[in-house]
């Protein structure tokens, strides 16, 4: 075909990413850890077999995961399947707020939770005070506290995911299920269940991933729970960076194994047939049950809503003024005034925004390429190059930090002795990898939803490659590109765990920031970034949702 | 036809995918003004043809001329034929006028004839003042018209057409079928469509191609291919017809011979024996010159009647004859009363109501 050097030019730039920004980052990690003081040597492995400390923690990491599945997966379903099979007063207000915390990046969850739940935390000294204890009956700390962090995250992912495969199922079947003689908990089993598989497998696998890798709930309350992410920072905090790889190995070999396990799993989706469906939502007739509805409704969203609104009120509160009160007593704007005039305070926001605008925008510039080449050509080993295009997405964001740190900390021959270590372009490359996944599935899933028609009929009209290119398939893939670009985005302004590893003080993102200014007992200064974040991250995906829908009006 | 210049010719075209052999060794012409159907069965090979005619695939063998040059191996974009997608293929983003105008700003037209060749091509489908529509607006029957303009707005050598009348609802197909052919007929442009419904080729063409496992049956017209399908694919594919396997018993005069369908059941039926085939036949009896008669005639057979479907202009008989099933079709009569739901009847088949097949 005449089209072939451009094909071989998109291949060239994927090959370049793929190269230097996943092989060689994971072999140098590989092989860093089979090394013990520069010389060849399993003694990582040794210790961190014979070390019971990395063991619970590596035990710990992955029960807590379980846990957070298992936990996320029953109160995202029951929200899903109450909101959606019931009807019943403020149901719509309900199903609207039930995502709300993915708006939230991990560490934000986090320290809502600190200022809500904490020893010093409101609902805290409220307790405290209407039953006359001396010290609150719970305690934000260990395992408990980063299973119930970790659970409200994570079940938006099965709530979404769930109600998403609600909103496509054909209710005909279950119609066909209970003229057939089922009874309601033959067709939850028998029918409802195996439909919303995919949907399951999905969701358990993020956030599987997302638990295992996850840093800012054992870092900010780990307390006597050692983690695998903790581990991996300890050991590299304190210089031992062969063993922190050997020790990331472990860890992304687990993530990486669940992730094959259950794409293994997740079998295609079973056609269904597009029926009419005779029963919608059940509206609820009796007064009792529909008060109860109404009740659990009021107190999911109470939940789902009392750490922003703690984050939005401490935002407020006077720095130190706060001693023995319940609420803050006084309330100050002087926390954002602070941030919006003062240069420092300022820049983590604006090092955020550049950061994760440079990376969004370099995985936009790259996924139009990319995906095309992995959707409208076929080659040898085509799908491995797509896998690892996924990895840095997989890993946790512990070990890309530390493949990174490991790979590009000094002049070597594979480099090409480029050092990325100590300078500003080290997050926006590592975000970029990191969210590239991100972009380029959603630009992949544009395409493959292209009449290959369309360019077809535009060749026949007499356009060129370019020129279809240019006036069909681009303006076409573009409204959800970007969709996927603006939750890339997000999600790279959210970044602590990569982060953490590797920030340079100069150019330290927002959640760094927040960091050290709770680390400083400056509440209010870390509310009000976590505020700004969590508005940030809204609008971005705001927007994204908005050009998503422009698009599907394009399916016609 | 205006002359007998031939236009487009496809001589032994080939295309295999795999080991799939799409279209073999298949040679067609088509002449100026001609419109042409491609008829067969679903995945025969049809659409294929129409693709490798665009360019959109590319033949393993074979040479496609097009008014005198070889577009074998040209791109799509410069074969300058109007296609249009059985789905359509309008592009969402653009308006009807942008779409229509797309292939003319794909060749650099200047914005005043781009205009004026718009407004033409959208009158020439009866769409005239919709050009600021979007795509989703429109029903189906208006997307298939700006298919068409677009594809007729680059005045295109000849219009190929994939399945033009699949994707609408009976009600509009007959009069949509219409009009197309009116369209076809004024600007006497060469035309290819593909269609797997006889009753659209046999309304829209002046010749039919009949196709099947990538392989040419035959050609003609409607009338020749009814009345004399060339082999047991055809017959089988051109309606309800009455396919009996049958015995060569002897020949007669006048070209005829005997032939036994069952042991109580003879026909006579034209001779195509030669000395060295075999006896075993298929026998095709047209429907509709089956006659029917509640009274017994000269050399009639009695038959039992199974079924009777009325489908308003006319009635079906499902019939049984000495254990043989038959199909049988007559016009409705005049009036309601005429119309007798037999249990019994008495047939007779000509001999010029069958065709033989060795």
């Amino acid at each position: 075909m005449k089209d072939r050097p451009i094909f071989i030019f998109f291949l060239a730039i994927v090959f370049f990413v793929v190269i230097w920004g996943v092989l060689y980052p994971n072999f140098s990690i590989l092989i860093t850890s089979f090394q013990y003081k520069g010389v060849w040597s399993l003694a990582n492995y040794q210790e961190i077999i014979s070390s019971s400390l990395i063991l619970r923690a590596t035990w710990n990491s992955l029960w807590l995961s379980v846990l957070t599945v298992i936990g996320s997966a029953i109160i995202g379903g029951s929200m899903a399947m109450l909101f959606h099979f019931l009807e019943f007063p403020g149901r719509k207000l309900f199903s609207a707020l039930a995502p709300l915390p993915l708006l939230m990046p991990p560490l934000i969850g986090v320290i809502a939770f600190i200022f809500l739940y904490g020893e010093s935390g409101i609902l805290s000294r409220l307790v405290v005070k209407l039953l006359s204890l001396s010290n609150p009956p719970w305690r934000l700390n260990g395992s408990g506290a980063i299973l119930a962090v970790h659970i409200y995250s994570f079940y938006a992912y099965f709530y979404t995911f769930i109600s998403t495969s609600l909103k496509q199922l054909d209710y005909s079947l279950l119609d066909a299920a209970r003229t057939l003689g089922a009874t309601h908990q033959q067709v939850f089993f028998r029918v409802l269940l195996p439909l919303l598989r995919p949907a399951l497998i999905g969701a358990s696998l993020l956030t599987f991933m997302n638990s295992m890798a996850s840093f800012s709930a054992p870092y900010l309350f780990g307390g006597g729970t050692p983690m695998l992410t903790l581990q991996i920072f300890n050991a590299k905090v304190n210089s031992q960076w062969e063993l922190a790889m050997a020790e990331s190995m472990v860890l992304a070999v687990i993530s990486l194994s669940a992730l094959i396990w259950l794409t293994r799993n997740q079998k295609k989706t079973i056609g269904g047939s597009k029926g009419v469906s005779l029963t919608t939502r059940h509206a609820i007739e009796s007064p009792v049950l529909k008060l109860l509805a109404l009740f659990v409704g009021i107190i999911t969203v109470i939940i789902i809503l009392l750490p922003p609104l703690t984050l939005l009120l401490i935002s407020f509160a006077q720095d130190g003024a706060w001693t023995m009160e319940i609420l803050p007593p006084s309330y100050t704007l002087a926390n954002y005034l602070k941030v919006f005039f003062s240069q420092s305070f300022l820049e983590p926001v604006y090092n955020s925004l550049v950061m994760s605008a440079l990376a969004a925008g370099a995985a936009l510039l790259f996924s139009l390429p990319a995906s095309y080449l992995f959707t409208r050509t076929s080659f040898w080993g085509q799908k491995v190059l797509v896998i690892l295009t996924m990895v840095p997405w997989a890993l946790p964001g512990t070990v890309l930090g530390l493949s990174f740190a490991a790979s590009f900390n000094q002049p070597k021959f594979f480099n090409a002795g480029l050092v990325l270590v100590g300078t500003f372009w080290i997050l926006p490359i590592i975000y970029f990898l990191r969210i590239l996944p991100l972009v380029l599935r959603s630009t992949q899933a544009n395409l493959e939803q292209i009449d290959e028609n369309l360019e077809s009929a535009s060749r026949s009209l007499g356009a060129t490659f370019f020129y279809t290119l240019r006036k069909v398939t681009i303006p076409l893939i573009l409204p959800g590109a970007i969709s996927g670009t603006a939750l890339a985005f997000a999600t790279a302004m959210g970044e602590f765990v990569t982060s953490v590893i590797v920030y340079v003080p100069s150019s330290r993102p927002i959640s760094i920031e927040i960091a050290s200014q709770l680390r400083a007992f400056h509440l209010g200064n870390a509310a009000v970034y976590g505020v700004l974040l969590t508005i940030i991250i809204g609008i971005s995906l705001i927007i994204g949702r908005r050009l998503a829908t422009l698009e599907s009006n394009y399916n016609i | 036809m205006t002359n007998q210049e031939i236009h487009l010719s496809l001589s032994n075209l080939s295309k295999s995918y795999g080991s799939v052999q799409a279209v073999s060794n298949l040679s067609l012409n088509i002449t100026r003004g001609e419109c042409l159907a491609l008829l067969g069965p679903s995945g025969c090979g049809k659409s294929t043809i129409l693709k490798l005619i665009a360019g959109l695939e590319l033949p393993n063998n074979g040479q496609i001329i097009l008014a005198g040059r070889d577009i074998t191996k040209s791109t799509p974009e410069t074969r300058k034929l109007g296609f249009v997608f059985q789905n359509y293929a309008l592009f969402p983003h653009l308006s009807v006028g942008e779409n229509v105008a797309f292939g003319l700003n794909a060749r650099g037209k200047s914005k005043s004839v781009i205009s004026e060749k718009v407004t033409s091509a959208l009158e020439l489908v009866q769409l005239q003042g919709l050009a600021n529509r979007r795509i989703h607006e429109l029903s189906g029957g208006q997307q298939q018209r700006v298919a068409i303009a677009r594809a007729l707005a680059i005045e295109p050598e000849l219009l190929l057409l994939d399945e033009p009348l699949s994707n609408l609802d009976v009600a509009l197909r007959t009069q949509t079928g219409q009009q197309l052919r009116d369209l076809i007929k004024r600007l006497n442009i060469s035309t290819i469509f593909v269609t797997h419904d006889q009753a659209d080729a046999f309304a829209l063409a002046d010749r039919i191609a009949l196709i099947n496992e990538g392989q040419l049956q035959q050609t003609g017209n409607a009338i020749e291919i009814y009345f004399h399908p060339k082999n047991l694919f055809v017959a089988r594919f051109i309606g309800h017809s009455n396919l009996l396997p049958a015995r060569l018993i002897k020949a007669t005069s006048n070209g005829l011979a005997e032939y036994e369908i069952s042991s109580e059941f003879h026909l006579f039926a034209p001779n195509v024996q030669n000395v060295q085939s075999k006896p075993e036949v298929t026998l095709r009896i047209r429907p509709e010159a089956i006659e029917i008669t509640s009274t017994k005639q000269e050399t009639s057979l009695l038959a039992k009647v199974l079924n009777v479907r009325f489908s308003g202009t006319t009635i079906y008989y499902y019939l049984k004859a000495q254990g043989v099933e038959l199909e049988a079709v007559k016009l409705t009569p005049q009036t309601p009363l005429e119309i007798n739901f037999l249990n019994e009847c008495w047939i007779k088949i000509p001999p010029d109501a069958i065709t033989v097949f060795s």
